[in-house]
């Protein structure tokens, strides 16, 4: 089993890789630091390496090592590196923020970002910066893309035309009784297209065997694990399994699937909605998007549909740090590892390096101010190609892919960002450790009911009580408490 | 026999030594050395400080394991379908070794060991997907076959109960050709003449067996079954894992200590907890193995392996 394996290589790494000698390499006396962040694919980052740090040596004196760390080892490989004396300055986190804070693997950036990373501070603004504080203090820097992203659906169009399915009453709902609105016509949709093509699963799970994108129930804040939530009155944690909207939700997953819109393998499958819908199984799923959403599934399923908000953007700290950038606490170059980020917040050509790759050879850039594929490359023959463009740094900073594209995009997702109704807890970040005991149950209640329960094939009635008796058996009621007392300490401090 | 000096017995068989050098280095290198870590499941780890120097906290680590019912239904699931695994491999193993050792052709014997060798050499992804193509409900061929005959479909993926035979049927049918190679191996290594002298005596088939095959296998079968029962505490991930498509309504008849710790500690990446699991397993399937050998040397002590 992997996890373990690695847990017991962590301890025989630490017995042997400190005892290896690490051998900086200076280059024209730049201060030499490591990046690690996740690749999404295999690549050959030397080339990106070589034409970054002809950029960032000569502006800031700093020699870029990029690590990059397939996905699914990246937590592991960077826990190693750090507990094993390797260095490793600059760290990527991947919805791991908390956790990395709670092990203590980030240094306070609050002596540095002033001197070193002032453009940061300008181009994120206090807001966002708030979701990676701690007391007053910052430990990471979230990326800069589209925050505002709300739930979906996800429609073909070639059935909207010919059933002509009312897709434009559907509406930005402001509030639960709006939302449930939209999810009612989504049913008369779904009527209509069971009827008309039996062949289609109408609703078919986008993430996590759930329809409605993994039960995040709209306006609440999820306080970073769905394991108690901020209730209405913006300061009791409640849980959320137990609450009126969560049931209503459930019940139109349930109602779908009595009447058979859903995919009848919803619960176990692990294919991504985007494969059936290819394959000419699905019509319709939800996805949690921002702009652009309906474009990028065309690109990659070659299938025609409208992808329709239906909410109102709603912004939680775990919206705004999913993605950030930190620097190690074993880091000997704090100053070096901020300049760099700094960099990678303001330097457009930096961004773009890493984006795209280097111009000419892994992307060009055309008339309308879009970049693609030089002649002769395409997404199967180009040497870099790893599309993390919201991942990197500032996003807005850089070339938008695909020729044709829409350029509007950026300031509209930046629009979007900056109008955006905040939860009133914004920048509350919750440290699970004391819990973990009782988190670890937890996680098997919840794999156990919630994929039945938001897919509709288990009972709201019967079986969410069973649930929720589970859950307290599990020790909820602990992680609750552990929770409204961290709320209140953070409340005491910051409001 | 006459006796040899030890340098004289080293002077001749050097090379085995060698041979057996890369293994144990191996075994060193993979099993030895990383019990050094063993103290990372008593520690709560705070990268700041470094592995050693991060705080003590006994065995909070390992409260987890033990904190709720879902202990006592993985620790059952974990031992119940080891002991089935262990008597029923056993059997199909031994009858399907002496049958491969009963053919005379020698295709029959190569092709025959090769169709049930096969699944063993699959991956857990691969026979989870066949047996997906199996029991899915939306083209699943057993469901299209009840379908046919008019009798209702069943949802596999959500009917515990069906699951403790479904994940035995698979063990045997992916385990059956590894075991069959082993016993056979020993069955081949039996005295020819033994059985030569029986059929003059005028014993049957069924005879020779009985009173000749399954007494010589008996060291083999003791040593093998001290072997799973160290392994009691552990189960086949890829089995219980893969297999049910990691179904949530199955886990009463699924979850085992293995997928628990794996479910639990997924998005966690908690380096200490994961240790503690290892740790308590082994130490578990440590005292099964004495016990065991301790029983075995009480009633037979030839056969004992230490």
């Amino acid at each position: 089993m992997k996890l373990k394996k690695l847990a017991a290589l962590a301890g025989a790494a630490a017995l042997t890789v400190t005892a290896l000698p690490v051998l900086p390499v200076y280059a024209e006396d730049a201060e030499e630091i490591v990046f690690a962040f996740h690749l999404t694919k295999t690549v050959d980052m030397q080339p990106i390496e070589d034409a970054l740090n002809e950029i960032t040596i000569p502006e800031i004196g700093v020699k870029v090592d990029l690590e990059g760390i397939q996905m699914a080892n990246y937590a592991n490989q960077v826990g190693m590196m750090m507990s094993g004396g390797e260095q490793v300055d600059v760290i990527a986190m991947l919805g791991d923020y908390a956790d990395m804070l709670s092990k203590n693997q980030l240094l306070c950036l609050d002596d540095y970002i002033d001197e070193y990373g002032a453009g940061i501070k300008e181009v994120l603004g206090e807001e966002f910066l708030k979701a990676t504080s701690k007391n007053g203090s910052l430990y990471a820097l979230p990326n800069n893309n589209g925050k505002a992203a709300v739930l979906n659906i996800v429609l073909r169009d070639d059935l909207i035309q010919e059933l002509e399915l009312p897709v434009d009453q559907l509406t930005l709902a402001s509030d639960f009784d709006g939302y449930c609105a939209n999810l009612d016509l989504l049913s008369d949709m779904f009527a209509k297209i069971h009827e008309a093509h039996p062949e289609y699963a109408c609703l078919v799970p986008s993430a996590g065997n759930s329809l409605l994108f993994d039960g995040t129930v709209p306006f609440m804040d999820m306080l970073n694990d769905n394991y108690g939530i901020l209730s209405d009155d913006g300061s009791t944690v409640v849980n959320l399994y137990e609450t009126e909207e969560y049931k209503k939700l459930i019940s139109y997953a349930h109602e779908w699937n009595q009447a058979g819109y859903v995919l009848e393998d919803a619960t176990t499958t692990q294919e991504a909605a985007n494969t059936y819908l290819q394959n000419g199984r699905a019509a319709a799923f939800f996805i949690k998007g921002e702009e652009g959403q309906a474009e990028q599934i065309i690109t990659a399923t070659g299938i025609p549909v409208q992808s329709i908000k239906l909410l109102q953007p709603y912004i939680c700290t775990t919206d705004v740090n999913g993605i950030d950038f930190g620097i190690s606490a074993t880091s000997k170059h704090p100053e070096a590892a901020m300049k760099f980020l700094n960099l990678m917040y303001t330097n457009a050509d930096v961004v773009n390096l890493l984006d795209w790759g280097i111009e000419g050879v892994h992307y060009e850039v055309q008339d309308d101010g879009t970049v693609d594929f030089p002649e002769g490359l395409d997404a199967n023959t180009t040497a870099y190609g790893l599309n993390q463009d919201w991942y990197f740094g500032n996003q807005f900073l850089s070339y938008i892919w695909g020729k044709g594209r829409d350029t509007t995009i950026y300031e509209r997702l930046e629009s979007n960002n900056k109008n955006s109704e905040f939860s009133p807890v914004m920048g509350f970040s919750y440290d699970s450790t004391v819990v973990a005991t009782e988190l670890a149950a937890i996680v098997n209640v919840r794999n156990q009911y919630v994929p039945g329960l938001e897919c509709g094939s288990l009972d709201p009635e019967t079986d969410l009580e069973a649930f929720n008796k589970a859950l307290y058996d599990a020790g909820l009621q602990t992680v609750i408490d552990e929770k409204q007392a961290q709320l209140d300490a953070w409340k005491e401090a910051n409001q | 026999m006459e006796k040899r000096s030890k340098s004289g017995t080293l002077k001749r068989q050097w090379p085995l030594y060698v041979m057996v050098l890369p293994g144990l280095l191996y075994l060193f290198i993979n099993n030895y050395g990383p019990m050094a870590g063993m103290f990372i499941a008593f520690k709560r780890i705070d990268y700041s400080k470094g592995l050693w120097a991060s705080p003590w906290v006994g065995f909070e680590n390992f409260k987890y394991l033990f904190k709720t019912g879902a202990a006592l239904e993985m620790t059952r699931n974990t031992i119940l379908y080891n002991l089935v695994f262990i008597v029923l491999g056993e059997v199909t193993g031994i009858a399907a070794g002496i049958m491969l050792s009963e053919l005379r052709r020698k295709w029959e014997t190569k092709f025959f060991q090769t169709v049930i060798l096969l699944p063993y050499l699959l991956s857990w992804v691969i026979c989870a997907y066949i047996g997906y193509a199996f029991l899915s409900r939306e083209t699943g061929l057993i469901n299209g076959l009840l379908n046919s005959l008019g009798i209702n479909e069943v949802d596999w993926y959500n009917d515990p109960g069906k699951w403790p035979f479904i994940l035995t049927f698979v063990n045997i049918w992916k385990g059956l050709g590894y075991s069959a190679i082993v016993y056979m191996s020993s069955i081949i290594g039996i005295d020819h003449s033994l059985y030569e002298s029986a059929m003059i005596d005028g014993a049957t088939k069924w005879k020779q067996i009985r009173y000749i095959t399954l007494p010589l296998l008996k060291p083999t079968v003791i040593m093998l079954i001290i072997m799973s029962i160290g392994r009691m505490f552990y189960s086949d991930f890829g089995l219980f894992y893969q297999i049910p498509m990691n179904s949530g309504t199955l886990y009463s008849t699924t979850q085992t200590i293995d997928t628990y710790v794996y479910r639990a500690l997924m998005t966690r990446n908690d380096i200490a907890m994961s240790s503690a699991a290892g740790f308590y397993q082994s130490i578990v399937g440590f005292i099964l193995v004495l016990t065991a050998n301790y029983i075995v040397r009480k009633s037979s002590p030839e056969n004992a392996m230490f």
